[in-house]
């Protein structure tokens, strides 16, 4: 594997406006392949943004105007003909908080590969157990597949979530903060199946929880005011930061 | 502080007594008044002597038939315009004004949708009085209910389900098809229902349109009678009072059978998790 082959996702001078607010200031920065990286930085850094710009999520905004270019492999997915679906399908997303739909677990985890045209009944059925065991959570369901979701636990749902965007057998998984609205040990449970997805995905999270950087991620990227600060394996940015403004965040000094 | 809650919570018991007091006398009296009158022969025959005698059958295959072809129109209309205002426009003029007309609809006597059925379906449109006149002028009637209590169903949609299915990759309908709906779908079924109940015991607006013929329908141009025009015109005429109250008794069981299936249908998709 040469040198440029191990990067998934390269960033390239992107800049995000909204209204007048310069949000993003020229970000460049490259995520290897099969790993984690962690974005982390004070409320309001511009992470879950600079996230949400990897899915294009930030389309959706009125008043959002982005330059620049992200690529994902040899692909510039903010060119002309990018189909934002086949976007998606390539790069899911889990949210801050579990989001189950009122369906039954079968049909939350259907629903992603239904979405891309799937619906060869016995091609589903596979795809949901497939996906439910990877996140861990088959055993506890397979006996309720077709009872509701929202009967879950918080941590349950969130695995689910997980497994829904597996199920679309993407290539990189956005994490927005998705420990935040879990207890400990399910907040384990959900590092220690990134830890399983970053072998076959590229995994990005967005975490507040500096241990969880430092815990469950390979590089690190700490951002401020909308622009990267420092960037580099998690190991070397937590024992000698290079800049005195990440020593002070990752130190508490800062806020 | 104690003794004014404890004060509080008996007044409320007693105002929620009397309600429920006021309901069970009234359906009591009825019950009480046309029970001896209903046989199953009263349900399954046609009436005679204009209603004195005989039974009611015509009457209630009018009042279902009107009321589920009003209801097989006005629903796809109603939901549609609702996902349409709720999930394809901003909150520019266009809505507004629909909002405002719907609303505005929603309180507009029967009596006068009635009078328009019979200017444009039964005269302008050449339907006559019939079944098909009656059931387009009750759509026409429960259209504004049924807007109004879908898009407030599928506005409680939280906005986190549409930004998941955004994600995965949906496109606006299939977000609104198969997250959307779905979870609406407890609060659009209740709003159809209420558009039931007021278009299954409406009088004014039908008598108008759909006519009062005490013949079993034939075809959807003939005149029918509802089971609430019936017994109108049984006790408005004095043909005959106990028939009136029976009649009257067939309507609320009609619409309580009505309501416990759409509920039992509607638990039933709820707990296969759909």
């Amino acid at each position: 594997m040469d040198q440029k082959d191990c990067y998934k996702i390269r960033i390239e001078d992107l800049n995000l406006y909204f209204a007048t607010n310069h949000v993003l200031k020229g970000i460049n920065l490259d995520i290897r392949k099969n790993s984690i990286t962690a974005l982390i930085g004070p409320s309001g850094c511009g992470k879950s943004t600079l996230l949400r710009c990897i899915n294009r999520m930030n389309d959706v905004i009125d008043e959002v105007r982005i330059v620049g270019r992200i690529f994902l492999g040899h692909e510039d997915i903010y060119a002309d003909d990018t189909d934002v679906t086949h976007l998606r399908k390539r790069v899911g997303m889990v949210f801050q908080r579990p989001v189950a739909f009122p369906l039954s677990i079968y049909e939350n985890v259907a629903s992603a590969p239904r979405v891309h045209g799937v619906s060869h009944k016995e091609t589903l059925d596979n795809i949901v157990t497939s996906s439910l065991t990877k996140v861990g959570l088959w055993d506890e369901v397979a006996d309720k597949l077709h009872k509701s979701a929202l009967n879950l636990s918080l941590g349950q749902q969130q695995q689910l979530c997980v497994a829904r965007v597996i199920a679309s057998e993407p290539e990189v998984i956005l994490l927005d903060e998705p420990c935040s609205a879990l207890d400990p040990i399910s907040t384990m449970k959900i590092e220690e199946l990134m830890r399983q997805l970053a072998e076959n995905y590229t995994v990005v999270i967005v975490t507040h929880s500096m241990q969880q950087a430092a815990r469950a991620s390979d590089c690190t990227v700490f951002m401020l005011s909308g622009e990267i600060i420092e960037s580099g394996p998690t190991g070397e940015m937590f024992t000698s930061p290079r800049d005195s403004r990440t020593e002070n965040y990752i130190t508490g000094r800062f806020r | 502080m104690k003794m004014t809650d404890r004060r509080i919570t008996l007044l409320f018991t007693c105002i929620t007594g009397l309600t429920i007091l006021i309901l069970v006398f009234i359906i009591g009296f009825i019950m009480v008044k046309g029970l001896p009158g209903l046989t199953l022969s009263f349900l399954l025959e046609s009436p005679k002597e204009m209603g004195r005698t005989g039974g009611i059958f015509p009457a209630i295959v009018g009042t279902v038939l009107l009321t589920g072809m009003a209801v097989v129109i006005a629903a796809p209309v109603g939901v549609l315009t609702a996902v349409y205002l709720t999930e394809y426009t901003r909150d520019t003029w266009l809505p507004k004004i629909v909002r405002f007309g719907t609303e505005s609809l929603a309180g507009i006597p029967s009596i006068i949708f009635g009078l328009f059925g019979f200017l444009f379906f039964v005269i302008y449109m050449d339907l006559g009085w019939s079944v098909l006149s009656g059931a387009l002028t009750l759509s026409a009637m429960i259209l504004p209910t049924i807007v109004r209590t879908s898009e407030e169903a599928i506005r409680a949609v939280p906005d986190a389900y549409r930004e998941v299915s955004f994600a995965l990759g949906s496109t606006r309908w299939q977000t609104v098809t198969s997250v959307v709906l779905p979870s609406a779908k407890p609060g659009i079924m209740t709003g159809v229902m209420l558009a039931v109940g007021r278009a299954i015991g409406e009088t004014a607006a039908v008598i108008f349109t759909a006519g009062s013929s005490l013949r079993l329908p034939g075809t959807l141009l003939d005149s029918t009678r509802t089971l609430p025009v019936h017994f109108y015109i049984l006790a408005r005429e004095g043909i005959s009072l106990e028939n009136a109250y029976s009649t009257a008794l067939v309507l609320i069981l009609l619409i309580l059978v009505i309501n416990i299936t759409a509920y039992a249908v509607m638990n039933r998709l709820a707990n296969k998790g759909r």
